[in-house]
């Protein structure tokens, strides 16, 4: 009789082998399926659909079924026909234009003495360095005053001068103005001058009434008055002693009229002040009222 | 017919009044205009229209009152 026999040997080496796999068969195919629990058929499908669907926007790039050219079309076309270029003046595109005829054109922005831009711009850092603003006004500086600062104040200065007012209105004898601000020279320097144009229409047309008298005067202060006022005096002094005379009041500033002189007053006079220092003379007196 | 007066003058002693004072007072009595001038010792008064002797009257009446005066013109 024969028995047939595994070799114990073989057989405990063999399940020696087997004692190395130290996960199950089910253990295994879940880690093969991973935490997303995918076959190997769900895998494949996933990167078939994307492949299509890439593959379809690739194709949609590389041929526009709207004018129906591709990639190579177009590059076909460019080789062919160039590139339009409509948007360049026609100076560029023109065939007789060159790139000489840009550097001459650019050469004569550099003008008889060649400056170039280089030596313009070290020009200007020159003058920005020789540049001080330090004797301007701190108002001219200041950054709040703008030149509509200086339109508004000089418009308010505008407005309180009338033009009319200046010289060639000053109305003489028309009794219109009587003082306006002219140019003139005082003291040697030119100035804004006061001046006054009586209004000698009013003082002298139409004086009827004739005044002549003498009047002794002595070292006691005595007057004249006259109503309505003289519309010009003339006083003369017909003695040997100086007189002394006041127009219009009493504390006005004495005008001396020496002996054997005289004095035409041409503005209204109301009353005259006379007196000597010492000795007594005669004043005469006339004018028109 | 009444004579009528364009000027009269009067010799005066007291000067306390003005010109203005007399012209005033003959503006006022009497309606008339008229120059005045006062000196220490003399008034004159020339009118703007003729006055009969009872206007004249009235100022000598003033004059005297007022400046001791007499009229020693009148025409």
């Amino acid at each position: 009789m024969i028995f047939d026999f595994l070799d114990p040997e073989y057989v405990k080496a063999q399940m020696d082998k087997l004692s190395n796999l130290n996960i199950t068969l089910s253990q295994l195919r879940d880690d093969i399926k991973g935490a997303g629990n995918k076959t190997l058929t769900d895998i494949v499908s996933a990167i078939n659909t994307q492949v299509d669907t890439k593959t379809s926007t690739l194709d949609s790039r590389l041929y526009n079924s709207t004018d129906g050219k591709s990639v190579y079309d177009h590059l076909k076309s460019i080789a062919t026909s160039g590139v339009g270029i409509t948007n360049f003046p026609s100076w560029f595109t023109s065939s007789t234009v060159t790139i000489d005829t840009l550097n001459s054109t650019v050469s004569g922005l550099k003008g008889g003495d060649s400056r170039t831009l280089t030596d313009l711009y070290n020009k200007l850092s020159d003058i920005g360095g020789s540049l001080s603003i330090a004797n301007f006004p701190s108002w001219f500086t200041g950054s709040t005053t703008t030149t509509d600062t200086l339109k508004s104040s000089i418009d308010s200065i505008t407005n309180k001068l009338s033009i009319a007012n200046w010289i060639g209105k000053v109305g003489i004898g028309d009794g219109t103005s009587v003082a306006s601000v002219i140019s003139g020279t005082l003291a040697g320097s030119s100035a804004n001058l006061i001046g006054v144009a009586p209004d000698l229409v009013k003082m002298y047309a139409g004086g009827t009434s004739y005044e002549e008298s003498t009047v002794a005067v002595s070292t006691t202060e005595d007057s004249s008055s006259f109503s309505p006022a003289l519309k010009f005096v003339k006083v003369t002094n017909e003695g040997d002693v100086d007189a002394l005379i006041r127009l219009n009041g009493s504390s006005a500033t004495q005008i001396p009229v020496p002996a054997h002189t005289g004095k035409w007053f041409l503005f209204p006079v109301s009353s005259i002040y006379y007196s000597t220092s010492s000795g007594s003379t005669t004043l005469r007196i006339e004018g028109f009222a | 017919m009444a004579k009528k007066y364009m000027r009269v003058e009067y010799s005066v002693k007291n000067v306390g009044k003005t010109a203005d004072d007399v012209r005033q007072y003959i503006n006022d009595k009497l309606g008339i205009e008229c120059f005045v001038a006062l000196h220490p010792n003399r008034l004159k008064i020339t009118f703007s229209s003729p006055i009969p002797d009872k206007g004249i009257k009235i100022i000598d009446d003033y004059v005297k009152e007022e400046m001791d005066g007499a009229r020693v013109v009148a025409e």
